[in-house]
């Protein structure tokens, strides 16, 4: 037996082992988050013969429609979603192995373990890092082998094949991402030297970009939205393909994931260049390492370190717009997982050096340190709090959650449910209440007299120390405040707390928003949507039996002053 | 060996065309419309340029080097890009983040900027099927609606029913109508370019794609056999049909949401027959057999809308110094014969049916058309009737800002592209008489649009301007190309290089541009069929019985935004309203007044005159009265914006007085039994009427109507009531 069976032995076995491992990793991983429903980072709908399914992402918000390849369906109906996951992470892990050791052969059968390792640690990162969504592994599973086999192109002609059958593969489960995916494993190996047939490579996968699956929205009207706005509605479009009717993805989380997971990158490529530089006495500008660097700087650009208008001229804004359904998830998520797949695919094969362990430890930690913080309120994963508000308020995954209000859902909780049903505003005027305001006392008679041309305003702007206070001359029972700006749609406020109680001196929270987006209403069939900012109606779950109410102003909004016209209640008596 | 241009000739290329984009720009802006940073303003941006563009040219011209260089054009690119050009309303791209598409393409450009020749070309056979595909992924099966498009497929679906007997009669609409319109609108050349796809398929199947084809596919044709009849190679003319997929917004204002098809096909083939036309006047009228028929085929299909006329006037302007040349020529003889032949006998009866003579001096001092002034029959004609608002809104001179308005508007809405490369494309265009035919085609489309159509608003002029820029992609294909070449090419610098990578990443981007506006996400929104038009069909086909719908009253978008003429084919009822397509501008009454002032008696016997049985309406006091006399009206029930009411006492009949029954009534006449030798149908009368047996002859009824006489029939036979033939009706 020849040496080069030997290596093939080798290589198959510690291929398999990594791929059992990984997928054995993704197992416990899925067991452990999977508890008291299934937890990862998506809610779905059932899966469709056709392996079709509805998804929203708890993180993200992103929803759409999500298409897996038969065999997974299969399995899926089989085994789970779970198995499914774990299965594709294995395939990661295998994927990155044989690529990290066909850009630098392992010189040892010892150190053949490394890239091993740091392709279980790659495919690891995927769910620590960014939940086990379904999405993101689905779109990964099969990049790690297709770049291995466009890497072996120039040295095995009978790669045709596997090339054909790895782009088919990473089209039917990488859905839209197959196209730039497959796109950016073609120019690492352009880069690495190879000569390999772009069109060869991405026909399947730029095939499949014309068949997008759409996602059925509620029908929202069109003033509707269901996250906050941010100003950056402009260059929140795509120039093909599917495009959600309205806004629905939470850019605050997107842009502080771009910005956080692009630092980190930043960390890793630099680290990497040095690396190559000083210690294998290569290029600086190597390209794995180069690579990360530019998947790094293209997150900082996406990310909350830039402002929003300049962000939207960024690489990934424009990306997401110009390819075909991109613009439905965010890609800086995918960008992310590819950097991290980048980075561990570079260290192990960075391996065989005397100090390369020392740099994968540092890296390691780098890893470790942001997959800590997804567990902390670490801003990475602000939505994880989402997430366990929406456990907190005893909500199952049901139809009005898959969908884009799941923002609202978890914002809400189980007071979302209560506050579906019809409320009765009358007047405050009614009441003889007596009312004191932070600022201008002259103009409070305004606040009840039913005029909507006369306003109460605070002196030039918001600030967050405006406040109202309704004492009122008996106990009502109430699950409702509107504060009518009248004709100034523009002053809304900023930002609410609303307290109340049995007299002035002792009130409870019974409210607060920190950034007001609308009154919460629902469609027809129960989705919920934020109206427009200048209706500000809190509804409350259950009615507060109070004699006092304060409403505060909490946003910062200097331009903008706080315009009342009318205060009124809705008094709910059994 | 070819002279390279000198630096002086690039600079003072640059200064002459960024002074171009700044007269058309008025206030050019840095980074959006919003900014307070002007970088030209009151016109002196654009005179500074000028000075400069004088002194590089003088320069230039001494040192014997001076010429209008593609490179120094495309110098002003990134100037434009960081204008307000891209980020204004209505303007041609989406907003300021599109310079984030244009960086990444840009960068995608100069990695292969050295095969991007060969893939240009392979690009201009892509791009069509890539804009259609993403078109019908949006549209799916439903059918373009919006505005005129229901309209032209009313039209459509009539000639392929009557031609070539047009005008005819129309019993479906009002009562019977003469329905001539097909010439006005120019939909003729649509039905005759794709005769054999109307034929094979039903209309509501094959509408959309006639529509698509003519944007997709006969537009990018037709530019570029344009460029390569004027012996631009094939990388010009690849060039300049990507370009024409992406010029200009407004083009997909009038194809896809205005829906004038007429004028739209009209426009597709003008590159052609344009440039071919520009070609015979070069060679003294020295072409092949083939040309000359192409020239009349195509020439007769773009004069099918009559104002394209206007458009060949450079042509003869030009022509006219070799006329004696010409004359000599047997080609000259073929082509004016043929011309003649062709178009002649349809021009005359146009003439003759239309009252044009009438339309044209349509705001002149006493001679607005009143909304009433019907020669015969009640029943409001549909091109007859403009409006006073019309005539009102005319001038009587020209406002020289109202004009410079216009004319940024229209350049607003343009791709910058074909302005950028437009001048040097001019310069590269072989032959004097050819440069001089675009120049002033491109004066004329300015001088019509903006000046001649304040005087004129009934002839829409501005899209004139359009027209002129459409036809500007010719040169501007070819001096992008010949950019290409020299950025393609060994000795190359980077900055060039750079320059020619933007270009194509404007050009390719263009392409995504169109795309989104046929995905109907821009500023100009077109509609499609919805189920509540389907719906409404549905209420009227299970409620009409044999009598009529009235609709009360003029119905302009309220049936998904379209006209409501081919709702006759959808439900397959004879209906009525004030008028079945745009053919007023103010809102009008189906119940003449004679009848209305007299409550609901009078529209009771204004009904029963019309053989109505369901009426519907959309309007709130009609609603309003319907609703309050529950005696004689029933409610049915709403479909979108209307609600249909079911007349309790009508009596079902077409005949005012004698016997018998309509057995059928089509697109083209009706068909009916006589039970009395004499009676009197409930159908208007026209002059140019024809019975296949018995007499017919006016009857009016009441202040306005003039019904159908019926006379010496023999009872029992079966007669039929057309128009007469068309030459019948000539001659």
């Amino acid at each position: 037996m020849g040496r080069g069976w030997i290596i093939g032995i080798v290589v198959c076995l510690v291929g398999a082992t990594a791929f059992v491992l990984a997928t054995l990793f993704g197992l416990a991983y899925a067991f452990y988050v999977s508890s008291p429903y299934p937890d990862s980072g998506f809610l779905l709908n059932e899966i469709s013969s056709g392996g079709l399914f509805t998804i929203v992402n708890k993180y993200s918000n992103a929803y759409l429609a999500w298409r897996l390849n038969p065999l997974w369906v299969a399995v899926w109906n089989g085994y789970g979603q779970e198995v499914v996951a774990s299965l594709m992470l294995g395939f990661v892990a295998s994927g990155g192995y044989l690529v990290a050791r066909t850009i630098r052969a392992p010189q040892s059968s010892t150190a053949e373990l490394w890239p091993a390792v740091w392709g279980i640690a790659g495919s690891a990162a995927i769910p620590i890092l960014f939940g086990l969504d379904t999405i993101v592994i689905a779109a990964f599973c099969w990049l790690p082998l297709f770049i291995f086999v466009l890497l072996r192109a120039e040295s095995k002609s009978g790669m045709v094949l596997p090339i054909l059958i790895l782009s088919t593969l990473l089209a039917l489960d990488a859905d839209q991402f197959a196209l730039p995916l497959a796109l950016g494993g073609v120019a690492l190996a352009l880069a690495m030297g190879r000569s390999v047939s772009i069109w060869f490579a991405v026909t399947v996968p730029a095939l499949r970009a014309f068949w997008i699956d759409t996602a059925e929205f509620p029908d929202y009207p069109p003033s509707a939205h269901v996250v906050p706005g941010y100003n950056t509605s402009e260059g929140l479009y795509s120039l093909l393909g599917p495009e959600s009717p309205i806004p629905i993805l939470d850019r605050s989380y997107i842009r502080e994931l771009a910005s956080h997971t692009g630092m980190m990158l930043l960390v890793l490529a630099i680290l990497g260049m040095l690396v190559e530089r000083r210690l294998l006495k290569r290029s600086f500008w190597s390209v794995v390492p180069s690579a990360v660097l530019v998947l790094a700087v293209c997150l900082l650009l996406d990310g909350s370190l830039v402002p929003p208008l300049y962000s939207q001229i960024a690489p990934l804004a424009s990306i997401s717009r110009l390819l075909p359904g991109l613009s439905l998830y965010p890609l800086a998520v995918i960008v992310s997982v590819g950097g991290v797949l980048l980075a561990s695919i570079w260290l192990g094969s960075s391996a065989p050096t005397r100090l390369a362990p020392l740099w994968s430890l540092g890296a390691l930690f780098i890893i470790a340190l942001l997959g800590v913080s997804n567990f902390s309120n670490y801003p990475v994963m602000t939505a994880q709090g989402r997430q366990d508000l929406l456990k907190r308020g005893g909500l199952a995954p049901s139809a009005e959650f898959i969908s884009p209000s799941l923002f609202i859902a978890s914002q809400q909780g189980s007071d979302l449910a209560a506050i579906n049903r019809p409320y009765s505003f009358g007047s405050l005027k009614e009441y003889a209440a007596d009312i004191t305001v932070s600022q201008n006392q002259s103009l409070a008679s305004n606040l009840v007299d039913g005029d909507p041309k006369t306003t109460w305003y605070p002196y030039g702007g918001q600030f967050g120390v405006e406040w109202i206070q309704i004492a009122l001359p008996e106990l009502l029972p109430i699950d409702g405040i509107r504060l009518d700006p009248g004709a100034y749609r523009t002053d809304f406020p900023r930002g609410l707390k609303i307290s109340a109680g049995l007299s002035c001196g002792s009130l409870e929270l019974v409210y607060f928003s920190p950034d007001w987006q609308g009154e919460i209403l629902f469609t027809p069939k129960g989705f919920p949507y934020f109206g427009e900012q200048s209706r500000v109606t809190v509804k409350l779950s259950a009615p507060h039996p109070v004699r006092c109410i304060r409403i505060e102003q909490m946003g910062n909004s200097p331009r903008f002053n706080w315009n009342v016209a009318e205060i009124e209640l809705s008094v709910r008596k059994s | 060996m070819e002279q390279q241009p000198s630096r002086a000739s690039h600079i003072a290329t640059f200064a002459l065309v960024t002074a171009v984009l700044m007269a058309l720009s008025g206030s050019f802006r840095l980074w959006d419309h919003h900014s307070s940073l002007a970088l030209a303003k009151y016109g002196v941006g654009t005179l500074l340029c000028l000075t400069l563009a004088l002194c590089a040219g003088f320069s230039a011209r001494r040192s014997g080097t001076w010429q209008i260089t593609a490179m120094g054009s495309a110098a002003v690119l990134p100037l434009v890009l960081i204008s307000d050009w891209v980020t204004r309303p209505y303007g041609f791209y989406p907003g300021l983040a599109v310079r984030g598409e244009i960086l990444l393409l840009t960068l995608g450009s100069f990695l292969v900027l050295r095969r991007l020749p060969h893939l240009l070309s392979v690009l201009a056979l892509l791009a069509p099927i890539f804009l259609g595909w993403w078109f019908f992924s949006y549209v799916g099966t439903r059918q373009l609606v919006s505005d005129d498009h229901s309209s032209v497929f009313f039209r459509l679906q009539l000639l392929k029913d009557n031609f070539p007997n047009i005008p005819h009669y129309l019993p479906l609409w009002n009562g019977g109508i003469e329905w001539r319109d097909f010439f006005g609108t120019g939909i003729l050349n649509l039905y005759l370019l794709f005769w054999p796809l109307i034929e094979a398929w039903p209309l509501e199947q094959s509408y959309t794609l006639l529509v698509a084809l003519v944007a997709f596919a006969v537009l990018p044709l037709s530019v570029y056999c344009g460029a390569r009849m004027l012996d631009l190679d094939r990388l010009a003319g690849s060039c300049a049909a990507i370009l024409s997929l992406c010029f200009s917004l407004v083009w997909y204002r009038w194809v896809l949401k205005y829906g004038a098809m007429g004028f739209v096909t009209s426009a597709a083939l003008v590159p052609a027959v344009f440039c071919l036309s520009a070609r015979f006047i070069e060679r003294r009228g020295k072409l092949s057999l083939l040309s000359c028929l192409t020239v009349v085929i195509l020439g007769s299909l773009a004069l099918c809308w009559p104002l394209m006329a206007l458009f060949f006037i450079p042509l003869l302007l030009v022509a006219a110094p070799n006329m004696i040349q010409l004359l000599r020529r047997w080609q000259f003889w073929t082509v004016l014969c043929l011309l003649m032949m062709i178009n002649l006998p349809w021009g005359v009866l146009f003439w003759k049916v239309s009252k044009v003579d009438k339309f044209i001096t349509l705001g002149e001092e006493g001679d607005a058309l009143s909304g009433h002034g019907q020669e015969i029959g009640q029943i409001p004609d549909p091109d007859q009737h403009w409006d006073t608002a019309l005539a009102a809104s005319s001038n009587k001179s020209i406002n020289f800002k109202a004009g410079v308005r216009k004319l940024r508007e229209a350049a607003s809405s343009t791709n910058p592209l074909v302005f950028v490369f437009a001048l040097p494309g001019l310069a590269l265009l072989g032959g004097r008489r050819v440069r001089s035919v675009f120049i002033l085609m491109m004066l004329e489309g300015v001088l019509l649009g903006a000046a001649v159509s304040q005087l004129k608003p009934q002839y829409e002029l501005e899209r004139m301007m359009m027209l002129a820029c459409l036809l500007l992609c010719v040169p501007a294909g070819a001096a992008i190309a010949e950019l290409l070449r020299r950025c393609a090419s060994e000795g190359a610098r980077p900055g060039e290089r750079m320059l020619g990578a933007l270009t194509i990443a404007c050009l390719v981007c263009g392409i995504f541009v169109s795309a989104w506006i046929s995905q109907n996400r821009s500023y100009e929104r077109f509609g499609l069929n919805s189920a509540s038009s389907a719906k409404l069909a549905k209420l009227i086909r299970e409620n009409a019985a044999t009598g009529r719908i009235a609709f009360t009253g003029f119905v302009l978008h309220e049936l998904d935004g379209g006209h409501i003429a081919p709702l006759v084919f959808s439900t397959g009822k004879p209906l009525l309203t004030a008028a079945p397509t745009h053919s007023r501008w103010s809102y009008t009454e189906l119940v003449p007044e004679e009848y209305k002032s007299r409550g609901i008696p009078g529209i009771e016997e204004y009904f029963e005159l019309m053989n109505v049985s369901v009426v519907a309406a959309h309007e709130a006091d009609w609603r309003g009265l319907l609703d309050a006399h529950p005696e004689s009206y029933l409610p049915l029930g709403a479909a979108g914006a209307f609600t249909l009411y079911k007349r309790v006492r009508w009596q079902p009949s077409y005949f005012l007085s004698g016997s018998g029954a309509v057995l059928s009534q089509d697109s083209g006449g009706l068909v009916v039994r006589m039970d009395s030798a004499e009676a009197v149908l409930k159908f208007n009368y026209l002059p140019f009427l024809k019975s296949s047996a018995c007499a017919l002859s006016p009857a009016k009824v009441g202040a306005s109507a003039v019904l159908i006489r019926v006379t010496a029939c023999t009872p029992g036979a079966e007669i039929s009531i057309r128009a007469g033939k068309p030459w019948e009706r000539l001659l």
